[in-house]
C-alpha cells in the first residue's frame, strides 16, 4: 500500500471512528436516560392508577346505590319477584335496562341463595346460581376489584363492586361493573406515552409499572390477583431513534465526503513534493550531479530538500575530485599512451633517418632517390602524429579562465559556415560576462551545436534553437544558462544513459567523445550540463555556468 | 332415459291415462270441488272498509317480500291463513277417481294465462320443475285452453297445497292491478315514527311497539298465524345438547317461549313437516362432514329470537355462542353445512307446501330438535281496504274484480 493510500485511509478513518464513538455514546446516553424517565413516570402512574380505579370504583358504587333506590320503588319488579306471570319478563328485562340506562357494562341481581334474578349483560342466565360473585366483592370492598364475567359471546372482564337493596322483604344484591378492556385501561392515566393493561396481555413496549388488583374469575370460581401492568410506549423512544440515527447518518455521511476529499488532498499534498524529491533522487548518478534541489518550503519537506541538494552540491565536488584523479589516472595512462602512439609515430621516422644515415654514408648519391622514395613514410608518420597531437590536444585542452561574454561566442559559433538546419538565435540582452575559458565555452557550444543540428537533420521540419539567459539557483547564486534546444528525434532513456560514455556515438565517423568532452569541459569550467530530452520530441541540452 | 325422456313418457301417458278416463268413460265420475263463497275468516278487522287505494307499508329493509304478498305472479290456488284453499288462477278443480288427476280450470278472468301456457312455463323453468319433481308430480297435460291436467304418484283427498307453491305462480295480467296495492317504506329509525308519519301496515313482534299501536285508537293490533318454528339443528355426529333437552321437552320448551324470547312465543307442537322424511326417501340428499371441532352454538345474527334462545342454551351448557353473520345468517341451512359449529339455532316456516324439496336441503342424518314457535302481529290503520292474510302471515289485498 502506497504512503498516499495508508494516508488517505488513516485521515479517513480518524474522522469516521470517533464520529462513530460518539454516535453510539448518544445513543447510549438517551437510552439510559429515557429508560430512567420512564420508569419514573411509571411509578407515579402506578399511584394514579390506584386512585383512578378508586374512584371508578366509587363511580360504580354510586350507580349501584341509585339502582337500588330505583328497584327498591319498582312495584313491577316487586310483582315479579313475588311470582307473577305477567311481570316476570319485566323481572328478567330489569336489569338490561337499567344497566343500559346507567351506562355500566356489568348488572345482575342476585337472591341470598346466589340464584340470578336479573342479569343484563347475559339476560338469559336467569335462574343461575353464581353466588361466589358477590361475595368476593363484599369481601374485598372497598378495594377496586377486576371480575371475569359470562356473557353469551365471550368473557367480560369488568372493575365491579356490590351493592344489597331488599324487596318485597327479600335481600338482594346488586353486582355491577364497567368493563375494564384496553379503552378503559388507557383512560385511566392520561400520560400519553404509557399504556395499562393486564399482565396477560401487557402492551407493547417496556413495563415501567405494576398494580396488583383483587381478582375473582366467575367462569372457573377462582380468586386471584390481577396484575396491572404499565409499559411505556416505545413509539417516542423509537421516533428519537430514529432521528438520532438519520442525523448520525447524515453527519457521517457529510463528514465521511469531507474527509475523503480531505484527505485525498492531503496526501496529494503531503507526498507530492516527497514524490518529486525520490524522482529526482532516483535520477542522480556520479555523472548526473546536476539536478535542482531548490525549493521555498520552510517545513520539513523543504529541509530535505536543501539537504540532498547540499548533498548534491558535495557529491559533485567530490566527483570532481575524482574527475581530477581519474584525469590524472588518466592522464597517466594518456602519457603512457601518447608515449606509445609517438613511438609509434616516431619509429618509422627513425628508421628513415637512419636508412638515410645509412644511405648517405654508404651512397651518397642514392640519398636523394632514397629520400623520395621514403618522403612518403616520413609524411606519414608526421600526419600521424599531427592527428594524434589534435586528438589528445581535444581531450586534455588547456584551461585560460579569463572574463568571456556568453553571447559573443555563441555569435562566433553561429557565424561559422555550416550545412544543414538553419539556427536560431535567442540571445538575453545584458548578460554578464563569466570567467571561464574562452576556448573551452566555445568547444562546449560547437560540439553541442553540431550535435543539435546532426540530430535535426534527421526530420525535415527539424529546429535548432540557441538561447541564453541569466537565472537563479537556490544556494549556488546566478548562473548564466544557454540552451541549445532541437527538435529532432530526441533520445530514449537507454541512449542519454550511455550518451555521456567515452567513444560511444550513433553518428557514421564519430569519435564518440563529444558529450564526454562536453561534460567534461563544463565541469571544468565549474558549471553544470543535463540533457533533456524525449524521443520523437527532440532535445534540450541545458549549460549553466556560475557567475 | 335422460331426463327429459322420462318428462315425456310420463306426459304421454297421463295425457293416456286422462282421454281414458275422462272420453271412454271406464273411469269412475269425477268430483268436482267448486268452492263456496264464504266469508273470508283471514280478513283483517280494519273496521269499515275505505276505498282501494295505495297503503304504505312499512319494512325493515329494502324488498322486504315477508310481509305482503305480491301481486303478480300469482299462485294456481291460494292458502288462506287456515289453510284453506280458495281459488286464485285456478277459479275451480276436480279430481278423478284415484285421487292421483287433478284438472284444474284457469279463471277466466286470468288474461295471459292459459292451460298450455302454465304446462310449458313449469317444464322451462327450473324452479317451477324442481318444485313438481319433489311434489311427485308425473304429467302436466293441458285439455284445451282453460283446463290443465296434473298427475301425481300419490292420491290426494283434496286438492295438492303444493299449486299454491309461489314456484308455480304465474303472470296474469300484463297492467297493473286494479284495486288495493302497497308501496312498501323502508324503517329507517324507530318503529314508531313509522306508524306516526302515515305507515297503513305493520307487521312486528316487538312487545313495546305493540304496546304502542295498541294504546292508539286510530290502530289495530292482529295476530298473525304461527308462522316461525325455531329448532335446534345438530349436524350428524354432534350429541352436545342431548343431556339438556330431554326427550319429554315440553315443559322446558314452554319455559323457554315464556322467559328467554321477548317476543309471542309458545312451545313447539307437532307433527311437523320434517317428520315424515320417508315419503322423500327416493331423493337423495347430500352427506355433510362430521364436526369435531369446539363446541359451538351458533345463532343468526340477524335474528334476536334465535340468539336468546341460544343464549339460554349456552347459560344452561357452559359452552361457548357464535354468532353468524354474513350470507349465512340469511341462509340458515348453508350456515348448517358451513360447519362452523356443533348446533345451531335457526328458524324453519311452520309450514312448506313441499316438505321434501326443503328437506332435500338439510344435511342427512342431522338431528332437528324443534323448540319454540312464533307469530307476528301486524298494525294496520282502521278504515284501509279490506286486507287478509295468506297461510304463510304474508298480507294480500282483497281483490275486487
Amino acid at each position: 500500500m502506497s504512503f498516499r493510500a495508508r494516508l488517505f485511509l488513516v485521515s479517513t478513518l480518524a474522522v469516521l471512528v470517533p464520529l462513530a464513538v460518539l454516535a453510539i455514546g448518544l445513543r447510549r446516553e438517551m437510552d439510559r436516560r429515557l429508560g430512567d424517565e420512564g420508569r419514573r413516570r411509571g411509578s407515579a402512574a402506578v399511584g394514579r392508577l390506584g386512585v383512578e380505579l378508586a374512584r371508578e370504583r366509587e363511580r360504580v358504587v354510586a350507580r349501584l346505590e341509585a339502582l337500588s333506590s330505583d328497584l327498591a320503588a319498582d312495584n313491577r319488579f316487586r310483582l315479579g319477584l313475588l311470582g307473577q306471570s305477567a311481570s316476570r319478563a319485566y323481572v328478567l328485562d330489569w336489569a338490561g335496562e337499567a344497566m343500559r340506562l346507567s351506562g355500566l357494562s356489568v348488572l345482575q341481581v342476585q337472591d341470598t341463595a346466589g340464584r340470578i334474578v336479573s342479569s343484563g349483560h347475559f339476560r338469559n342466565e336467569y335462574d343461575e346460581v353464581r353466588g361466589e360473585l358477590p361475595r368476593f366483592l363484599a369481601a374485598v370492598a372497598p378495594a377496586p376489584a377486576l371480575v371475569r364475567v359470562r356473557t353469551a359471546e365471550a368473557p367480560l372482564l369488568a372493575l365491579a363492586a356490590v351493592e344489597s337493596v331488599g324487596v318485597a322483604g327479600r335481600p338482594l344484591t346488586l353486582v355491577g361493573g364497567l368493563a375494564a378492556e384496553e379503552r378503559f385501561l388507557r383512560g385511566l392515566d392520561p400520560d400519553p406515552d404509557l399504556t395499562v393493561a393486564l399482565a396477560a396481555t401487557p402492551g407493547e413496549g417496556a413495563v415501567v409499572g405494576e398494580l396488583a388488583v383483587p381478582f375473582l374469575d366467575a367462569l372457573t370460581g377462582t380468586a386471584d390477583s390481577a396484575r396491572l401492568v404499565v409499559t411505556q410506549s416505545g413509539v417516542t423512544l423509537a421516533a428519537l431513534r430514529r432521528g438520532l440515527n438519520t442525523w448520525v447518518m447524515v453527519a457521517v455521511g457529510v463528514m465521511g465526503l469531507l474527509a475523503i476529499i480531505l484527505s485525498a488532498w492531503l496526501a496529494r499534498v503531503v507526498s507530492r513534493p516527497l514524490t518529486e524529491l525520490a524522482d529526482k533522487t532516483a535520477s542522480i548518478d556520479l555523472d548526473r550531479l546536476d539536478q535542482d534541489f531548490a525549493t521555498d518550503r520552510s517545513d520539513e519537506i523543504g529541509a530535505l530538500s536543501r539537504l540532498l541538494g547540499e548533498m548534491t552540491v558535495r557529491l559533485r565536488r567530490a566527483v570532481a575530485g575524482l574527475r581530477e584523479a581519474e584525469r590524472r589516472v588518466a592522464m597517466g595512462d594518456l602519457a603512457r599512451q601518447v608515449n606509445h602512439d609517438i613511438k609509434n609515430g616516431l619509429v618509422p621516422i627513425r628508421n628513415v633517418l637512419r636508412h638515410l644515415d645509412q644511405v648517405a654514408r654508404e651512397e651518397p648519391a642514392a640519398l636523394p632517390g632514397v629520400f623520395e622514395e621514403r618522403k612518403a613514410t616520413l609524411e606519414s608518420s608526421v600526419q600521424y602524429l599531427d592527428t594524434l597531437a589534435r586528438n589528445y590536444a581535444r581531450l586534455a585542452p588547456t584551461a585560460s579562465p579569463g572574463p568571456c561574454d556568453v553571447n559573443s561566442v555563441v555569435a562566433e559559433v553561429l557565424q561559422a559556415p555550416r550545412a544543414g538546419t538553419p539556427i536560431r538565435a535567442q540571445l538575453a540582452e545584458g548578460l554578464p560576462s563569466v570567467a571561464v575559458d574562452r576556448l573551452m565555452l566555445r568547444r562546449v557550444i560547437e560540439n553541442l551545436v553540431g550535435n543539435a543540428v546532426d540530430a535535426a537533420a534527421a526530420r525535415q521540419d527539424a529546429t535548432v534553437t540557441v538561447s541564453t539567459e541569466r537565472a537563479r539557483r537556490d544556494g549556488q547564486g546566478s548562473v548564466v544558462r544557454v540552451h541549445v534546444t532541437d527538435t529532432g528525434s530526441g533520445m530514449t532513456k537507454a541512449e542519454l544513459d550511455s550518451a555521456f560514455d567515452d567513444f560511444h556515438t550513433t553518428k557514421e565517423g564519430g569519435t564518440g567523445l563529444g558529450l564526454s568532452i562536453v561534460r567534461r569541459l563544463v565541469l571544468d569550467l565549474g558549471g553544470s550540463f543535463r540533457i533533456e530530452t524525449e524521443p520523437g520530441t527532440g532535445t534540450r541540452a541545458i549549460v549553466e555556468i556560475p557567475l | 332415459m335422460t331426463p327429459r325422456t322420462i318428462r315425456r313418457a310420463g306426459v304421454l301417458g297421463a295425457a293416456l291415462l286422462t282421454w281414458l278416463s275422462a272420453g271412454c268413460g271406464g273411469g269412475a265420475p269425477e268430483t268436482s270441488t267448486k268452492p263456496a263463497p264464504s266469508p273470508d275468516p283471514c280478513l283483517l278487522p280494519t273496521g269499515r272498509a275505505g276505498a282501494p287505494r295505495t297503503l304504505v307499508v312499512a319494512v325493515p329493509w329494502p324488498g322486504d317480500t315477508a310481509v305482503v304478498a305480491p301481486p303478480q305472479p300469482r299462485p294456481m290456488v291460494r292458502l288462506d291463513c287456515t289453510g284453506a284453499v280458495r281459488p286464485a288462477v285456478a277459479e275451480s278443480w276436480t279430481r278423478d277417481r284415484t285421487g292421483r288427476a287433478w284438472t284444474l280450470v284457469i279463471a277466466g278472468a286470468a288474461l295471459h294465462a292459459s292451460a298450455g301456457g302454465a304446462a310449458a312455463e313449469w317444464r322451462t323453468r327450473p324452479e317451477a320443475a324442481t318444485t313438481l319433481r319433489y311434489a311427485g308430480v308425473v304429467s302436466v297435460v293441458p285439455l284445451d285452453q282453460r283446463r290443465l291436467v296434473v298427475t301425481l304418484d300419490r292420491s290426494y283427498d283434496s286438492v295438492p297445497r303444493v299449486f299454491a307453491d309461489p314456484s308455480l305462480a304465474l303472470v296474469t295480467d300484463s297492467g297493473a292491478a286494479a284495486g288495493t296495492t302497497f308501496a312498501l317504506r323502508l324503517i329507517t329509525g324507530d318503529a314508531r315514527d313509522a306508524l306516526d308519519a302515515g305507515a297503513d301496515v305493520l307487521t312486528t313482534d316487538d312487545s313495546e311497539l305493540l304496546e304502542y299501536a295498541r294504546a292508539r285508537s286510530d290502530l289495530v293490533v292482529h295476530p298473525l298465524p304461527w308462522s316461525r318454528i325455531y329448532v335446534l339443528a345438530v349436524p350428524p355426529g354432534q350429541r352436545g345438547f342431548d343431556p339438556l333437552i330431554p326427550a319429554d321437552s315440553a315443559a322446558f320448551r314452554a319455559d323457554l317461549a315464556r322467559d328467554a324470547v321477548r317476543v309471542e312465543a309458545r312451545a313447539a307442537a307437532g307433527p311437523f313437516w320434517w317428520s315424515d322424511p320417508g315419503r322423500c326417501s327416493e331423493i337423495r340428499v347430500r352427506a355433510t362432514p362430521s364436526t369435531t371441532g369446539s363446541r359451538v352454538t351458533t345463532a343468526l345474527s340477524s335474528d334476536p329470537v334465535g340468539r336468546a334462545i341460544a343464549e339460554r342454551l349456552v347459560a344452561l351448557s357452559g359452552q361457548p355462542m357464535r354468532v353468524i353473520d354474513g350470507q349465512y345468517a340469511r341462509t340458515p341451512v348453508t350456515a348448517i353445512r358451513s360447519d362452523l359449529g356443533t348446533a345451531y339455532v335457526i328458524p324453519v316456516p311452520r309450514t312448506t307446501l313441499v316438505p321434501c324439496r326443503e328437506i332435500a336441503a338439510w344435511p342427512a342424518g342431522a338431528t332437528v330438535v324443534p323448540l319454540i314457535e312464533t307469530r307476528r302481529s301486524v298494525v294496520v290503520r282502521r278504515g284501509i281496504p279490506p286486507i287478509t292474510v295468506d297461510f304463510d302471515g304474508r298480507l294480500r289485498a282483497v281483490e275486487t274484480r
